[in-house]
């Protein structure tokens, strides 16, 4: 039997198989409609958060639940839906369709396919929102999720399963953190998912763009809900990139998460809640404002082997005004992530990109996502920078000053060099341990501060070509008094040839 | 105060006016036509006294079918569908070509949908899974 009988004959069994029946369904009327938002009557045993369609192959979500109405948002298109219209119950809890094949594409925030590369065949559906994993499934994070940037590996390391929250002004480069993050995730068996809320399109598709180009599409997922559509898509978008993280992280992935930007989500659910007639509060934000964020963030999780051990880190953005990192939506993120990357705008002027505020950055994980050798030479780092901070200050009005004051402001300033990097350049963690020892243990002294970045270009390579294997050692988290002392030996054989 | 809804104050007229003597009920609607043109929703008239029909015939226990079918129905089966119902039941008979064929009755909040064009779609839905 050829294969094309094998379908008709399956298909006929199908119709024979059918059965007639006849469907009851609940329905209710809408009563008003504005700026994305429908009160209905009817609609009696809704469920909150339940799907609605309405006519026109319209969906909605079912938000207040009142004695005579149901209040609800439209996703998408609302122009079409009147008074009077009939909205029937789906039963179904939102959510959306998920599978491998999501990997390479890029969504919009009911998982429809938005790229032109075709339909997306997606079996499996997960809701969009979802109890986070409990204490039970958890285990304390321990693996570290490198993100190619010297100054955050160093010094305030991100684990796998870890919330780092990424803050700052606009144009402090926020984004381009986390995209530097995904793109140091390759061949790191890590699945990326980026988020854009409220973006910019043409900003979105320059990052597709970049992805593309390094090769990074291959594990990343974009869900994007742009600055044209409607308030409900960018409210939805950050869960349902979460629900697609979680496909993964329950089949025993490691995944990544960037939320880009938390703040726009809190605008649209601020701009939906009012027009839902809830009552504002601080800011005009709704009472659980914080609940949005929470709920999302504590979805972020490191699952013990016994639950398939798959983790989701989770990079949120929070855009601030004016450098004010204590206004509202700001503080609540900052007291619900694991530590977080200050970006400053006065920084990034001066020319220190990424514009890191050492000072003000955490990360309350610490030192359990960080392998060895990274500990080891990180902790003189910190030192040292915390002494340069001290004395820059002082320094600028100093004229002659004593000869160690002098070296630790030397040291200071060579340390910031190195850890000022170029945008898309992720550098592997063992070329960053190198790094760090060589201008720990002084390598750099002598070199003018002009050149400290061609000194850092000339060592990377040196290690590369004549000493592939201790970076080799170094990758594999060995750290020993014997080891210290061949990079010790290789950093002098690399100052005599210079 | 948020305004009611016209369902709202349909009730608001039946409870008022639920065993008021005839002569007396002129000025009980009189009474509540004032106090609807003192919240200012005189323009919404038309819908309540037509929630207030719908609410009065619930209250004497008749209901009231929306039958959609393809093509107009016969009487026989009209009374047919009327039974299946209860006794108590009033009808609007609406015609929809777009149906194909079968009935769709709304009773209320709930639909019967036992249309063709329905479970054509139902089917289209199954050999599609099937074939994914």
């Amino acid at each position: 039997m050829s294969y094309t009988d094998q379908v008709i004959e399956s298909l006929k069994k199908n119709i024979a198989a059918f059965q007639k029946e006849v469907h009851t369904e609940e329905v209710g009327t809408v009563i008003e409609v504005r700026d994305g938002i429908t009160r209905m009557s009817g609609l009696t045993n809704c469920q909150a958060q339940e799907m609605l369609e309405f006519p026109g192959n319209t969906f909605g979500i079912a938000l207040n639940l009142e004695e005579e109405t149901v209040g609800a948002v439209i996703l998408g298109e609302f122009k079409h839906i009147k008074e009077g219209d009939t909205v029937k119950r789906t039963g179904r809890i939102m959510s959306v369709p998920v599978s491998e094949k999501l990997i390479g594409r890029v969504v919009n925030a009911i998982g429809e396919p938005i790229d032109g590369k075709g339909d997306i065949s997606s079996k499996e559906w997960y809701p969009v929102e979802r109890v986070a994993p409990g204490v039970m499934t958890r285990e304390p994070v321990n693996t570290p999720m490198q993100t190619g940037i010297k100054a955050i590996d160093a010094l305030i390391p991100v684990g796998r399963g870890q919330r780092e929250l990424i803050i700052g002004d606009r144009q402090t480069g926020k984004t381009a953190v986390a995209i530097d993050t995904i793109l140091n995730q390759k061949g790191q068996d890590v699945i990326c998912v980026y988020v854009a809320v409220g973006q910019k399109e043409s900003k979105v598709a320059r990052i597709v763009k970049e992805l593309e180009d390094n090769g990074a599409m291959d594990y990343t997922i974009v869900v994007m809900a742009g600055a044209s559509e409607p308030a409900p898509m960018s409210y939805l978008a950050p869960y349902t990139g979460c629900a697609i993280a979680e496909f993964f992280a329950y089949n025993g992935k490691d995944v990544l998460v960037v939320y880009d930007d938390l703040t726009k989500q809190a605008w649209a659910y601020r701009e939906m809640s009012l027009l839902l007639r809830r009552p504002p509060g601080r800011e005009a934000y709704p009472g659980d404002v914080f609940y949005l964020h929470s709920r999302l963030l504590e979805r972020a999780c490191n699952l013990n082997e016994k639950h398939g051990g798959g983790s989701i880190t989770a990079l949120p953005i929070i855009e601030t005004q004016a450098g004010d990192i204590s206004a509202f939506v700001p503080t609540n993120v900052i007291s619900i992530t694991d530590g977080q990357i200050y970006l400053e705008a006065d920084l990034f002027y001066r020319g220190i990109r990424p514009a890191l505020n050492v000072g003000l950055s955490v990360s309350r994980v610490g030192g359990a996502a960080q392998i060895k050798p990274m500990k080891k030479v990180a902790g003189s780092l910190k030192l040292s920078l915390a002494q340069f901070r001290e004395l820059e200050a002082f320094a600028q009005f100093a004229s002659d000053l004593d000869p160690d004051t002098k070296r630790q402001i030397d040291r200071g300033q060579r340390v910031t060099e190195l850890l000022k990097q170029l945008q898309y350049q992720p550098m592997p963690v063992a070329h960053q341990v190198v790094v760090i020892y060589a201008v720990n243990n002084g390598f750099f002294d002598e070199t003018a501060l002009e050149q400290v970045k061609e000194a850092e270009q000339s060592l990377v390579s040196f290690f590369e070509k004549s000493k592939a294997p201790l970076l080799a050692r170094i990758r594999d988290k060995e750290w020993s008094d014997e080891l210290e002392k061949e990079l010790k030996s290789a950093c002098e054989e690399w100052k005599k040839m210079k | 105060m948020p305004k009611l809804l016209p369902r709202q104050y349909a009730r608001i007229l039946h409870e008022v006016t639920k065993g008021v003597q005839k002569q007396k009920l002129d000025s009980v609607i009189e009474t509540f036509i004032l106090f609807l043109a003192k919240e200012r929703v005189l323009h919404k008239i038309e819908f309540i006294i037509k929630e207030f029909i719908a609410i009065s015939k619930e209250a004497a226990g008749v209901k009231t079918l929306k039958v959609t079918s393809a093509r107009k129905l016969s009487k026989e089966t009209m009374d047919k569908v009327c039974d299946a119902f209860g006794a108590a039941v009033e009808m609007e008979a609406q015609v929809d070509p777009e149906l194909l064929g079968g009935l769709v009755v709304q009773d209320g909040y709930t639909v019967l949908d036992a249309s063709v064009k329905r479970q054509l779609e139902t089917l289209k839905q199954k050999l599609v899974s099937f074939t994914k």
